[in-house]
């Protein structure tokens, strides 16, 4: 347990070190000018103008509540600051198609097309290039708003070099930009090995899952983040970055259903078949263009809420149920994920209603989430995995122990009780030969343990090659030895055991020259079961251990 | 799980897909935006001009310059396009020199003088040049500054267009390296967490070290070489100094890396290689932070070193891979073999793939016209990722060897030296003690037991009472002498023995009797089983010979006498009894 607590400790040290290192280390300072226009601007919607506003402040200055079809103009003077070679403005819109002019010159459009044909405009993060000497003129945006309550204010854009703004956007989502692009290759990596492994070791399956659930949580930061289209030009982001949030909580499920990880299963459904539905929902909703991807987020948020909490009472109980630490790693992860996740939302919610606070934190969230439930999932692969599949091997190995003589290799006593019970039970006919190897304690006291060894596991050997092919040949003892005949009958098999048997003490005779210094003789007897009235294999066996010792009595008489 | 019937090779497909896609979405046009704006890539009609040398109409890429000196400058002209774009600019790349731009005649950006004059070093650097309004058409010169010998061989690429699009371009088409880049140095961050507990476990933590190193180099060097660091951090040395770094040290870290997966001689002279390049790089930093060479200027050797080093590495690995030999430690182990094998295939591929890099930039800087400029190390970047697959398999075998032995450990210490039905010492275990006990002066007596009737309750009741029958007798027997004896083990069949490091006959003596009185006591309260034994004492003063077997030897044969007494003993009271038989 002290282990566990501090390898989640270590985690993370280790993240937080890492999100620092980033920090200080990939510092940028700009190379000209660059102003966050936090006031300023004038604001025009639906006839009324509102002036010299902040755009973060908008519902603060009364602007009411937008609707579909409205359009939005904002417009600013440029600061007048020494002029630099590819002026931009950064700026976070949503669902609206927009043009900018800068002194009545169009300059920058966006999705106009789309706001014609009607169809979906997601948020985006635009990085308008302006002419060269854009300071101090006057900047106008247009914006043409497809959706109710679009938006309740705008992030402070900022203005400067291109190089400046691009890279300073960048180190503000330095590690979201980072952890997006490794957990994608790390899930692709897994998702590989799973694949060529999942077959032979089953305890792979749940590292398919886990590689898929990074290659999703990578598509959902850097979409979310504005950062998949640095890359990756997709379509329409937001539809990218939703689709990627709805499966999120469906495959968390899926891992803890594969491990087991739930106390019951009718609980564990209700929680969990509700996330694919919504998930199943807003798909189909994308798919046929019913509506919107994001336009039911608020079932998807309660479903996935009470899913969460769900995920974290499991793991309090897998500690409780004392279950095995790979599956505690993993549930850990899962509600380390999920509370991330949380948090993500939180800060959301929180600069949506106060923007004053700093979103810088939300880019970490869910990365740090991420990188830990990687760590987790490497944790997991290394030790666990491999520990659990040595495991089942040494299992199998110790029932093949259980079940087999180690000796002579043939199988033991306990096998031969199983297969006389299995006899039993089907009722059919059968016959059963006893040898009893003759010999052996005098040979373990004169020639020693190692001899007497060397004689069972020879004759051992011997039986199977006479017997083997058709019957069922056991070391039920010291020196007995057992052959079920399964389907053998008086008047069918007899022939063929006699016959056998001659074969048997030919090459019993043969042994006794090859190694001369043991004598192999053994004694035998045989019975089947049609000889006795309704017997169980006890009878039919004492009778064979009977006829086996008056040969061994008549062997006596005759040395 | 073994049912769930998804066959293994639609897996295997399944992963090939992936893998295959993985690379063609990434490389290949998909997921790509379209300029805005036309952009230009001037390659012909350059005219050139370096070392008093004037080329018309030449190509920019078959400017294969040779040696430079310090002092030389390069000019290159060239018109710009006709059709101006919003935003223009002009985007290249230098190494190690100080760039001017003008536009007819007029210098329109700088960059480098400074540091070169002041004698440091002049970063390689990505430019976007912006452009002046109404350029279309009128005549760029570029003009190269190298300050210190040996720093140029070759005018990289020019590409004329809209700042945006040109950035935008650069990200999509160097994305697999990036990502790659960026995740080797997270994943080798990762390794090094995760080596705090490998290490609990005792895997060798010196390899998870050198694979973190070797991790890390690669993905330096991948993104210093697209200049992709630029878009993370604003400064430039932190840039040049992760480039070189990874290419000095790269040899370094194969060598240690493959050193670790070596034994002995192997390790050793390997593991040499190692360091000799690790100092040699450490003294390039240092006089390179001391102010007295410039990093970059030790280069041709490192690149000598890497070749001589690639050489017989690519000659060994290909040998271990072949031969199969060198592996492992122990020839059993099939995991460790198979895993090994995988790590070196890797490793494998990753030399194959540097080494293909190599013999293009070396072919492109000696033997065509296009100069060195125009290397690329894509080949290599698909190697690292394949690198790091493998390395991930090969901790996986590793660990399952790694477990693997350390269950094998334990079942030894337990099973083998337990007999499995009465859990006492096996026979195995006791003769291994008696070994120890031999020569020994302290002083111990063995009492070896017989129980009586074991074959009778097996042909009367069955092999599972015979079972039943002896556990029960060894509780008997761990009762009574449970704290008293050094060891009870069954010898086998209905054979046991303790022993009891004892000098007093009479201590022993009394818990025979305590065994004898238990037995009696068990078989008046009509339990299952009617326990009966006969035994013999030896002491170790008993036997000249010091030695415990014999001593067990003398116990043995007295026990048989002892047996031999009381059956004749019972036949006797039979006999008088009148044939009532007694065995029930």
């Amino acid at each position: 347990m002290g282990r566990r607590v501090s390898f989640v400790l270590i985690g993370f040290l280790a993240v937080y070190t890492l999100i620092m290192t980033f920090m200080t280390l990939m510092t940028v300072q700009s190379t000209y000018p660059m102003t966050e226009l936090s006031g300023g601007f004038d604001v025009e919607l639906r006839g009324e103008t509102y002036e010299n506003i902040a755009l973060t402040e908008m519902e603060a200055e009364g602007i009411g509540e937008i609707k579909k079809g409205d359009v939005m103009t904002i417009s600013r003077i440029l600061p007048d600051t020494k002029e630099v070679p590819f002026p931009t403005l950064s700026i976070k819109l949503r669902y609206s198609a927009v043009e900018v002019f800068l002194e009545d010159r169009p300059v920058y459009s966006y999705k106009m097309k789309e706001l014609e044909d009607g169809a979906f405009i997601g948020s985006e993060r635009h990085f308008i290039l302006l002419p060269r000497g854009a300071e101090s003129k006057k900047l106008t945006i247009v914006l043409h708003i497809t959706r109710d309550n679009a938006f309740r204010y705008i992030s402070t854009p900022v203005f400067g070099d291109y190089d400046d703004v691009a890279q300073s956007f960048l180190h503000d989502y330095i590690f979201s930009f980072v952890s997006g692009l490794y957990l994608f290759i790390f899930g692709v990596l897994f998702l590989v090995i799973a694949l060529l492994f999942a077959r032979r070791v089953p305890e792979m399956r749940v590292t398919l899952a886990s590689a898929v659930l990074c290659i999703v949580l990578s598509g959902w930061i850097l979409a979310k983040h504005d950062l998949l289209n640095l890359f990756f030009s997709v379509g329409n982001k937001t539809i990218v970055e939703y689709s990627c949030l709805y499966l999120i909580p469906p495959i968390v499920a899926a891992i803890v259903w594969i491990t087991k990880n739930f106390v019951s299963k009718k609980i564990f459904l209700a929680y969990s078949v509700p996330l694919y539905v919504v998930a199943g929902w807003n798909f189909f909703g994308v798919l046929t263009g019913a509506f919107e991807i994001n336009r039911f987020r608020a079932p998807f948020y309660i479903v996935v809420f009470i899913s969460i909490v769900a995920v974290a009472v499991e793991t309090v109980f897998c500690f409780r149920r004392k279950l095995e630490t790979a599956n505690q790693i993993q549930m850990i992860s899962l509600t380390m994920l999920n509370l991330f996740f949380i948090g993500e939302y939180v800060l959301y919610f929180l600069e949506m209603r106060y923007p004053w606070v700093q979103s810088h934190l939300g880019g970490t969230m869910m990365p740090a989430g991420g990188m830990l439930f990687s760590l987790g999932q490497v944790m997991n692969f290394f030790i666990f995995v491999t520990q659990s599949y040595v495991r089942r091997a040494e299992a199998a190995s110790l029932r093949r122990m259980a079940y087999e003589d180690i000796l002579t290799g043939l199988p033991n006593r306990a096998s031969f009780d199983r297969e006389a019970r299995q006899i039993d039970t089907e009722g059919v006919r059968y016959g059963m030969i006893s040898l009893d190897l003759n010999g052996l304690k005098e040979t373990n006291d004169t020639l020693g343990h190692a001899t007497g060894d060397r004689l069972l596991s020879s004759f051992g050997k011997l039986l199977k090659e006479v017997f083997g092919d058709v019957g069922f040949c056991a070391r039920t003892g010291g020196d007995e030895f057992v052959v079920i005949l399964r389907g053998a009958t008086l008047s069918g098999t007899k022939d063929d055991v006699e016959r056998r048997l001659l074969i048997l003490e030919e090459r019993l005779k043969q042994l006794d020259k090859t190694d001369g210094q043991v004598l192999h003789s053994a004694a035998y007897g045989y019975a089947f079961s049609e000889e006795l009235e309704s017997p169980t294999t006890h009878d039919v066996f004492l009778l064979a251990d009977s006829r086996m010792y008056d040969r061994k009595r008549a062997q006596h008489t005759v040395m | 799980m073994k049912s769930g019937g998804i066959s293994k090779y639609i897996l295997y497909a399944l992963a090939v897909i992936v893998t295959v896609g993985l690379l063609v979405v990434m490389n290949g046009p998909f997921f790509r935006d379209k300029p805005d704006y036309p952009i230009d890539y001037p390659v012909e009609g350059w005219r050139v001009e370096y070392q008093g040398q004037v080329f018309e109409n030449a190509r920019l890429d078959e400017t294969n310059i040779g040696a430079s000196e310090k002092g030389d400058v390069f000019r290159a002209s060239h018109a710009l396009p006709d059709v101006e774009v919003d935003s223009a600019c002009i985007r290249v790349s230098t190494v190690l020199c100080a760039l001017d731009v003008y536009v007819e005649d007029v210098l329109i950006y700088s960059f480098g003088h400074d540091r070169g004059a002041a004698g440091k070093m002049i970063p390689t650097r990505l430019h976007f040049v912006p452009l002046p309004e109404n350029y279309a058409g009128k005549q760029m010169d570029l003009a190269l500054t190298v300050y210190t010998d040996n720093a140029f061989s070759g005018f990289l690429p020019v590409t004329v267009g809209n700042r945006s699009d040109l950035q935008v371009q650069l990200m999509q088409d160097y994305r697999l390296q990036l990502f790659t880049g960026i995740f080797l140095i997270l994943f080798a961050f990762i390794l090094v967490v995760m080596s705090v507990y490998l290490v609990v476990y005792e895997t060798s933590s010196a390899r998870i070290y050198c694979s973190a190193f070797l991790l890390v180099m690669l993905g330096f060097y991948i993104l210093s070489f697209y200049d992709l660091v630029d878009l993370l951090t604003d400064r430039p040395e932190l840039r040049t100094i992760m480039e070189y770094a990874a290419f000095y040290l790269m040899p370094a870290a194969a060598t240690a890396f493959i050193a670790t997966i070596q034994e002995g001689r192997a390790r050793r002279i390997i593991g040499g290689l190692a360091v000799f390049d690790a100092v040699c790089a450490i003294v390039a930093f240092i006089m390179h932070a001391l102010g007295i060479k410039h990093i970059h200027e030790p280069l041709p050797l490192f690149q000598i070193l890497f070749v001589l080093y690639c050489v017989p590495l690519f000659i060994f690995l290909v040998y271990s891979l072949v031969s199969g030999k060198k592996l492992g430690r122990r020839k059993s182990d099939v995991h460790i073999r198979a895993s090994e094998m995988v790590l070196l295939g890797g490793v494998s591929y990753l030399f194959v793939a540097a080494i293909v890099d190599l013999i293009r930039y070396s072919y492109l800087k000696f033997f065509s016209r296009y100069g060195a400029a125009y290397s690329d190390i894509s080949t290599t970047t698909h190697g690292a990722l394949i690198f790091a697959a493998c390395l991930i398999v090969n901790y996986f075998y590793y660990s399952i060897d790694f477990l693997n032995a350390q269950v094998m450990h334990e079942r030894m210490r337990g099973l083998a030296y337990t007999d499995p039905l009465t859990n006492l010492a096996n026979r195995t275990r006791c003769e291994e003690v008696m070994q120890r006990l031999n020569g020994t002066t302290d002083p111990y007596i063995i009492v070896s037991l017989d129980v009586n009737d074991l074959k009778v309750v097996n042909d009367r009741e069955g092999h599972a009472a015979g079972d039943a029958f002896l556990s029960g007798f060894a509780k008997i027997l761990t009762d009574i002498f449970g704290t008293d004896a050094f060891l009870i083990g069954r010898m086998g069949g209905d054979e046991f023995m303790a022993i009891f490091k004892e000098t007093q006959h009479v201590k022993v003596q009394s818990l025979l009797d305590d065994l004898a009185a238990r037995m009696q006591a068990e078989n008046s309260r009509g339990g299952r089983f009617r326990y009966d034994a006969a035994w013999g004492v030896a002491g170790s003063d008993e036997v000249a010979s010091g030695i415990a077997s014999d001593v067990y030897m003398l116990a043995d044969s007295r026990m048989y006498e002892n047996k031999n007494a009381r059956k004749r003993a019972k036949e006797l009271s039979r006999k008088l009894e009148g044939g009532r038989h007694l065995h029930g």
